[in-house]
């Protein structure tokens, strides 16, 4: 595939120009008391605490995400080698296996258009499609976040089962979504049109347990050291 | 029912995570012999004991992939990506 | 209340220092912190717990460990509480659960009594309230409120939240009695996650109430397991065993779904009830029942009490007893050459040889008259304790698959078969001592033998069962129901089967005797347990709340909400045809089918020819399953050599990329799918103003000459990157803006802007049905059906059977071409002002069904009813007059036209 006149970069909202773009749960943050500030044109919630919580959840749809596609030698090479299952994070870009012939990309949204061109560029057989706005996402973090997620979903995230740097794509809240440990932390990647229901459903599950909402600025990686 | 099954990339996951796509046929290829067709649209064999069929992994990696279950016991005894189901221990209809 | 409580002992479960008060049929009841209802029931006096299910006979303890139903009452509102199995609380409200007007006084004993002959005999139901038929809704009300044990309020509300929590462990140990204590701390030496379920209020099992004597070695092994970090769920019981190994576990108000990769089955032996006349009578007692209430509770409240056995645990017990304190009198042991020297050796008169014939008493027992030979011996007593042998607890394993058989030697049933990842130990297993010999039941008395003290069913209600003709256990279960309640065997499963072999001359493990399975949940279970927290994902476009914040009627539609209308839709309608109007169709699905073989792929699939399509183009198609029906349709537009944009129908898209990816895992053809389905937002703004508006927004060219109907270009729109693809559902100049989710509020707000000088309307999805219907455009699913091919939905323009390739559904349609159409979906226009109903039929020449209305609407433009209608091919003609039949009996008149009700050669569409 061409990186010149790619006919699909209109699926990129890092190609839209003066654009407000927001993620699923805008109004959700609206209701709790968050403030919205502008991150490249995406309007991220700002909450108030600093995640000092047995366990908490943080909107990160607006980070940028790749699907990647090819034969298994070429996934292979574009991945150094990973296997089925697990996740690597190299300069600030995480890469999750899920199939031989599958991967996803997680990068800072200002590199989300590039990187996409680069990967694209490695080879013809390789389809590189920018979802940042194909799935929402919500981190979950804090002492108790395996027994939110136990009250989300029926995977096994056990720490032996699911250690730092393992994805599993599986049902979480009963839709299909995508699951990282970044250290201990956990991504949940769900389809865009299910933010809000998985927002709330999270906060839900994880009420009784105290679980309350923090910026993603607080804890993304990427941004917080930016 | 709530029985494991094994996505070839996922590993074990409750059966609800799949879509069931149908036993494995063999696709017609001609309107001239009508029973031939007709069979191969209407007809499966409906095997009581070891049947090849389809599942998709809707909830998870979203790729398709073949088992061999026994359909009277309901016990999964293989699964492996299309095309690739080791030969059957028995002859069909065992 | 402190009274004859007898000293403080290791092994009692009461705290004496904590006391607790409850309300009990409205009068304030003392117990300690430890007690269970029961036991603090019985503490107080109480005898009579509840009445039986059927005959409302007056029944109390029994088997005190949650085995049998004869505690069962209401608490704070709950029905189906087993007083037995949980703990007094400060304040409980608790009541009594089917007797009126009150437990002492029962009027539906009475009419049990009144009479005999009429009776409630089983079956009772098929054979009487017959006449008059039209009695039955009395009848009917009068027997449910009878039966049953505990009403539901509907007004009841609980406001204390449920949860649910998903549990994966190595392995699970159900019982955590001696055996399920063993084997937990010996896999969790080993370095396994463990996690253990113990229902009753203290671990042990037997350890735990048996008595002084086995404290010692239950306060190593929990010391031992408690080292070993076995996770303990503990009052929790299993509610079940699922396929794969699902074990739900109900612990409080939570329930853990437990998934481990291997199960042991610990769950003990059940003492079973022996069979005699009135043996329901409170006072009766198994003697594990009567053991608990000495050795945890500390209660003896009882003059004198007689033992009945069949067994040497039996005699064992009655030792316990004595133990205690209890006074007992005598040891009936059925058997002849037992050793009952220990007993004579403890003072206790020893009769071997003697069965039970009848208890006596009315409200509770008074005493009891055994038998041996023909000779009667009458015993005075307040306690008749019951030892009638045990069997396995083996309800889990027969719900995982798993199979029993009666085993002869040991008398009992133990498991079998047992599914992959079962394990079964102690007693639960089967056990090597011999059960004794336990006769099935006493010689006929007058009075009820009862066998299943849940459903009432009586040995007389079994003989007249197996008389006729239900002669099994299966089906004579289905007849009387017995094991059929809440114990599902536990207490009569074993009986029921002796009862029956006797009775048909068989051995118990013939198998025309059989076995019968019980079934989940284990104990009683209140629906919110397995409600829990609910969850119903909810599918919702980046507009949504804008619709909703603006009027629009948001409504499912399959898994999204979408808008009906805003409020009018008629003036919706209005505003299209004569302005402008947005519509979000962001719900369609979309898939990218990219690479070398991609534009080969879509050839296969569709009936279409999409290979030569000229790049920057979208063109209608249908997709086909192999029998030649359609089964969903949409766009594909051609974005370069070897790149489509592909959409489907908003139901259709799930199904849609399952139905590509499938095909292509068998093909293995070198292109890529991509859902993006969740990806893109879209938009479609329609109308005569369409371009104006639009410009206003974009230096895109969007005039005819440079982007024609059916063109496909790239376009930034108030900075929004979008593929604008000219199509038109809805009939009038159009543009379908397909954009990143992200900036899908954003562009809607601009075009709504940008649409305001020409009174730019939302439109929802009824205006635009009726829109689409003005058009003649087709809705797969509602005007096909699973044998709707394209030759008959009047698309033969769509098929090319000259392609050389094959493609899915081919050689069906070849087929059907050379067999010729009987149906065709044509368009008709309603005559008189009605307004067919979807569904109806049409009314032949002959005057019988002669076609089916897929879409009816009122269009207010062309003043009458439209629609679509499937018709036979003689009757389908251009002008054909034909007559839609009305619920209401009469017949609407209309004409069929093949041709579209407006604007039918599409200038509005192309301009």
């Amino acid at each position: 595939m061409s990186t010149v006149a790619d006919p699909f970069a209109f699926l990129s909202p890092a190609a839209a120009e003066g654009a407000v773009l927001r993620t699923p749960m805008e109004r959700n943050h609206r209701r709790a008391g968050a403030e919205l500030e502008d991150r490249d044109g995406w309007r991220v919630a700002d909450y108030p605490s600093n995640g000092d919580a047995p366990a908490w959840a943080a909107d990160i749809s607006h980070h940028g995400k790749i699907d990647v596609r090819g034969p298994h030698a070429e996934i292979d090479r574009l991945s150094a080698g990973l296997e089925l299952g697990r996740a690597s994070h190299v300069d600030g870009v995480w890469t999750l296996r899920l199939s031989p012939s599958h991967a996803v990309v997680l990068c800072p949204f200002s590199r989300v258009e590039q990187l996409r061109a680069r990967i694209a560029s490695e080879s013809e057989a390789i389809c590189a499609t920018d979802m940042t706005c194909g799935w929402a996402g919500v981190m979950l973090g804090g002492e108790r976040v395996r027994d939110v997620f136990m009250r989300s979903s029926s995977l096994d995230v056990r720490p032996r089962r699911f250690p730092a740097g393992t994805c599993m794509a599986g049902s979480v809240m009963r839709c299909g979504s995508i699951i990282l440990n970044d250290d201990d932390r956990f991504w949940v990647l769900c389809g865009w049109e299910f933010g809000e229901y998985m927002w709330e459903s999270l906060l839900d599950a994880g009420a009784m347990l105290g679980i309350i909402p923090v910026s993603a600025t607080a804890v993304l990686r990427s941004e917080v050291a930016a | 029912m709530s029985f494991i099954l094994s996505c070839p990339n996922c590993g074990p996951r409750a059966v609800d995570e799949y879509a069931y796509g149908g036993e494995v046929t063999e696709r017609a290829r001609t309107s001239g012999d009508e029973r031939a067709l007709f069979h191969y649209l209407y007809f499966r064999t409906n095997t009581g004991g070891d049947q090849r069929e389809w599942w998709f992994h809707s909830s998870g990696c979203r790729e398709w992939f073949q088992a061999e279950r026994n359909t009277t016991r309901n016990e999964v005894l293989q699964v492996a990506r299309p095309g690739e189901l080791a030969p059957s221990r028995e002859p069909a209809g065992g | 209340m402190a009274e004859r409580r007898l000293a403080q002992r290791q092994g009692e479960l009461i705290d004496r220092s904590q006391e607790v008060s409850f309300q009990w049929e409205g009068r304030e009841v003392t117990g300690y912190a430890g007690d269970t209802i029961a036991s603090a029931l019985y503490a107080a006096g109480t005898r009579v717990f509840s009445r039986s299910f059927k005959y409302h006979r007056p029944r109390g303890l029994m088997c005190c460990s949650g085995q049998c139903p004869n505690c069962l009452v209401e608490v704070d509102g709950q029905p189906t509480v087993r007083a037995c199995m949980t703990p007094v609380e400060q304040g409980m409200d608790v009541k009594h659960l089917n007797a009126w007007p009150s437990l002492q006084r029962d009027f539906l004993h009475l009419v049990g009594r009144l009479t005999p002959s009429f009776g409630m005999q089983v079956g009772f139901y098929y054979k009487t309230f017959i006449h008059p038929r039209r009695a039955w809704p009395l009848y009917e009300k009068i027997l449910r409120n009878a039966a049953g044990l505990g009403k539901l309020d509907p007004e009841h509300r609980r406001t204390e939240r449920f949860d649910k929590v998903h549990r994966h462990v190595d392995v699970l140990v159900i019982g955590g009695g001696e055996a399920g204590l063993e084997a937990a701390a010996e896999a969790a030496e080993q370095g396994r996650h463990v996690a253990l379920v113990e229902e009753g209020l203290a671990l042990g099992g037997q350890l735990a109430w048996g008595g002084p004597r086995s404290n010692g070695r239950l306060t190593a092994l929990i010391e031992r397991v408690n080292a070993a970090g076995v996770e303990i769920l503990q009052p929790a019981y299993a509610g079940g065993v699922y396929e794969g190994l699902l074990v739900p576990v109900f612990q409080g108000r939570t329930m853990h779904r437990f998934r481990p990769a291997e199960l042991v089955i610990a769950t003990g032996s059940i003492e079973q009830p022996l069979v005699f006349g009135n043996n329901d009578l409170p006072g009766v007692m198994l003697a594990s029942g009567a053991r608990r209430l000495v050795n945890q509770f500390r209660l003896m409240p009882w003059e004198q009490a007689v033992v009945l056995t069949s067994s040497d645990e039996g005699l064992a017990a009655a030792l316990d007893l004595a133990d205690g304190g209890v006074n007992v009198l005598a040891v009936a042991d059925s058997r002849r050459g037992a050793d009952g020297s220990a007993i004579e050796d403890a003072g206790i008169e020893y009769l071997a040889g003697f069965q039970p014939w009848q208890a006596k008493g009315s409200k509770a027992v008074t005493g009891v008259v055994v038998t041996r030979d023909g000779e009667h011996r009458t015993l005075a007593c307040d306690l008749l304790v019951m030892s009638g042998g045990s069997v396995g607890q083996t309800a889990l394993v027969s719900q995982g698959g798993g199979g029993i058989r009666y085993d002869r030697d040991q008398r009992r049933y133990v498991p079998d078969s047992l599914p992959d990842g079962m394990r079964v130990v102690g007693a639960a297993a089967g056990s090597a001592a011999a059960a004794g010999a336990v006769p099935a039941q006493a010689p006929k008395t007058g009075c009820k033998q009862v066998v299943c003290f849940c459903e009432d069913v009586t040995t007389k209600d079994i003989a007249l069962s197996l008389d006729e003709g239900f002669s099994s256990l299966e089906l004579s279960k289905r007849y009387t129901t017995v094991t059929m309640g809440p114990c599902q065997g536990r207490m009569c499963h074993r009986n029921s089967g002796l009862v029956i072999a006797d009775q048909l001359g068989l051995d118990p493990d013939s198998q025309r005797v059989g076995v019968t399975t019980s079934r989940p949940p284990h104990n009683p279970t209140s629906f919110s347990l397995l409600a829990a927290r609910g969850y119903e994902p909810v599918k919702r476009t980046s507009t949504h709340h804008w619709h909703a914040e603006h009027g629009g009627k948001m409504l499912w539609a399959g898994d999204w909400k979408r808008p009906y209308d805003y409020g009018d839709g008629d003036s919706e309608v209005d505003a299209v045809h004569e302005s402008l109007g947005l519509i979000d169709v962001s719900t369609l699905g979309k898939l990218i089918v990219r690479g070398p073989d991609a534009a080969a792929f879509l050839e296969r699939l569709y009936p279409n020819r999409f290979g030569d399509m000229k790049l920057a183009r979208v063109r209608y198609g249908i997709v086909c399953g192999d029998d030649g029906s359609i089964i969903d349709d949409g766009t594909v537009a051609r974005l370069s050599e070897q790149e489509y944009y592909v959409t489907t129908t908003s139901s259709g898209a799930g199904g849609m990329e399952q139905w590509f990816t499938w095909w292509n895992a068998v093909w293995k053809m070198d292109c890529e799918i991509v859902n993006v389905t969740s990806t893109i937002a879209a938009f479609n703004l329609a109308g005569p103003n369409a371009r104006t508006a639009l410009s206003t927004l974009t230096d895109f060219d969007l005039s005819n000459e440079a982007f024609p109907y059916l063109g496909a270009g790239h376009a930034q729109i108030a900075g929004v990157p979008c593929l604008v693809l000219r199509i038109g559902f809805v009939g009038e100049l159009g543009y379908e803006l397909h954009l990143p989710a992200a900036a899908g509020e954003h562009l809607w707000e601009k075009l709504m802007e940008a649409g305001e000088p020409h009174a730019v309307k939302p439109f929802g999805l009824e205006p635009q049905r009726v829109l689409r219907l003005e058009k003649m455009h087709i809705i797969v699913g509602q005007d096909t059906n699973a044998e709707s091919n394209p030759l008959e939905a009047g698309m033969p323009w769509i098929v090319k059977l000259d392609k050389e390739s094959d493609w899915i559904g081919r050689y069906a349609i070849e087929w059907y071409k050379r067999r010729g159409n009987r149906l065709t979906l044509v368009g008709w226009e309603a005559q008189n002002g009605g307004v067919p109903i979807e569904g109806t039929q049409v009314v032949g020449a002959d005057g019988q069904p002669a076609g089916r209305i897929t879409s009816s609407r009122f269009s207010r433009r062309l003043g009458k009813a439209i629609g679509i209608a499937w018709l036979p091919v003689e009757q389908s003609e251009e002008g054909t007059a034909i007559r839609i039949s009305d619920p209401k009996g009469s017949t609407i008149p209309a004409t069929v036209t093949h041709k579209a009700f407006y604007d039918p050669d599409g200038e509005r569409l192309r301009s």
